[in-house]
């Protein structure tokens, strides 16, 4: 792939009229350009196609963590027991293992606090859409499950999305609330990117994926978050472990 | 799981709810692999085929936006265009196999040419999005912001970037790589010696 210089020159209109000429006399007698061209052509076609990516990715997560459960849940009997013959076995290593996940489900307990949705309730009344205030009055009476279908009916709005978030961490589905925080960041251009990283980062300690909270503790702790100071103490408390 | 009425899944389709995804995952997805394995597929192919159809299912609701209706269940429709998406791609060649496309033809009232570049689109879609997946995280980063379409000053800001340039160079660099890996995928080389089916 020693051609993308000249491809990207090629489909801006950037060749001078005798490079040009090269490049498509080159282009008729090497295969090999040719089908670089063709390659990156089709490639900016699926680059724009955002919508079904965003949709595959989603879709993977849900196909991976049932792939996931299903292994898990399909272990035969032998297998099983075989299973926790090995568990007991490596005991020791596991019972470090275990603390270490419940070191961050601690933490998740510790740092972890419902999020009001009174100050979104009073601040907007003119703007906020109809399902998204009744999303939020749910969401305020702790009636989490009907907030999540009020807010799936606007689920393109990032209050929505937010709350709806929330909303699953209470209901203890911390993968849909990934989704939703992830979501929120990936869009960047809003008010909640602070919550959702914060969020986002509690609900991987939740889960025991450590790189991921890490990564998203370090983020936070090198912007200038209102969680930056907290996610500098849990990364000194997981540091110190 | 909660339960949708058709008009609900084709606006949470709209509107990318996993919620609405992840009920069709639930309830669809095994018909597919059922339809799939009868005709001597395995369970990789009917993920690749339901990833496939969804696409599809996109393709047509933006041609025929939030009205569009089907007469049978919804679920019925999308395993008849699972079965027809199927049918058309290479990987089945067997010509003795019909199946009912009149659930299909009659919601959705395309060409034939129009049904077969939407499937090969999406084909090409998916390995992209396959090979999209072996890259480094920040390869895949950078090439989400840039579909996204960030200028390159909220990308260095995002990637912690020195220059513009840098991230240009890092750009060209996953570009190059992503292309290197779809050159070689076996699915992309497929597609592109047969052609739409």
């Amino acid at each position: 792939m020693e051609n993308l210089k000249k491809i990207e020159q090629y489909l801006r209109g950037e060749l001078e009229e005798d490079d040009l000429w090269e490049f498509k006399r080159t282009l008729e007698t090497d295969p090999q350009l040719a089908s670089d061209l063709r390659s990156y052509i089709e490639l900016k076609k699926m680059m724009v196609q955002t919508k079904k990516i965003d949709m595959m990715e989603k879709l993977q997560t849900i196909h991976e963590n049932e792939q996931k459960k299903r292994r898990f849940l399909g272990l035969p009997v032998y297998s099983a027991v075989a299973a926790a013959l090995l568990l007991l076995a490596a005991v020791g290593g596991g019972i470090l293992l275990m603390q270490s996940g419940n070191q961050q489900q601690k933490l998740f307990e510790q740092y972890y606090t419902s999020e009001s949705g009174s100050f979104a309730l009073r601040s907007g009344n003119s703007t906020i859409d109809q399902p998204v205030m009744q999303g939020l009055q749910f969401y305020e009476s702790g009636d989490y499950t009907s907030a999540v279908k009020m807010f799936n009916m606007s689920s393109e709005n990032l209050m929505s999305k937010l709350y709806r978030g929330l909303s699953f961490v209470e209901l203890a589905d911390y993968n849909s609330a990934i989704l939703d925080f992830q979501a929120i960041i990936d869009h960047n251009d809003n008010l909640f990117v602070d919550q959702a990283q914060w969020y986002l980062a509690l609900c991987y300690l939740r889960t025991n994926q450590s790189d991921k909270a890490n990564e998203q503790l370090n983020n936070i702790s090198s912007g200038r978050s209102i969680y930056k100071t907290k996610a500098q103490k849990i990364l000194k408390e997981l540091e110190d472990k | 799981m909660l339960e949708y009425t058709d008009k609900e899944i084709i606006q949470g389709i709209i509107q990318q709810d996993e919620n609405v995804l992840r009920f069709m995952y639930t309830e669809y997805f095994s018909s597919v692999k059922k339809m799939v394995r009868k005709y001597g597929g395995s369970n990789d192919d009917a993920w690749d085929l339901f990833q496939d159809s969804m696409s599809t299912l996109i393709d047509i609701l933006e041609i025929k936006g939030e009205s569009f209706h089907v007469s049978s269940s919804f679920k019925t429709f999308f395993v008849e265009l699972s079965k027809r998406i199927w049918m058309k791609s290479f990987r089945n060649v067997d010509n003795k196999l019909v199946f009912n496309s009149e659930i299909v033809d009659e919601a959705i009232d395309f060409s034939e040419e129009m049904a077969a570049d939407l499937y090969f689109e999406n084909a090409l879609l998916r390995a992209y999005f396959r090979n999209l997946k072996l890259l480094k995280p920040s390869c895949r980063k950078i090439l989400r912001l840039l579909e996204n379409e960030r200028p390159s000053e909220v990308i260095l800001n995002r990637m912690k970037l020195s220059s513009t340039q840098s991230v240009y160079n890092k750009k060209r660099a996953c570009i190059k790589k992503l292309i290197t890996l779809i050159n070689e995928d076996p699915l992309y080389k497929n597609l592109i010696k047969h052609g739409k089916p």
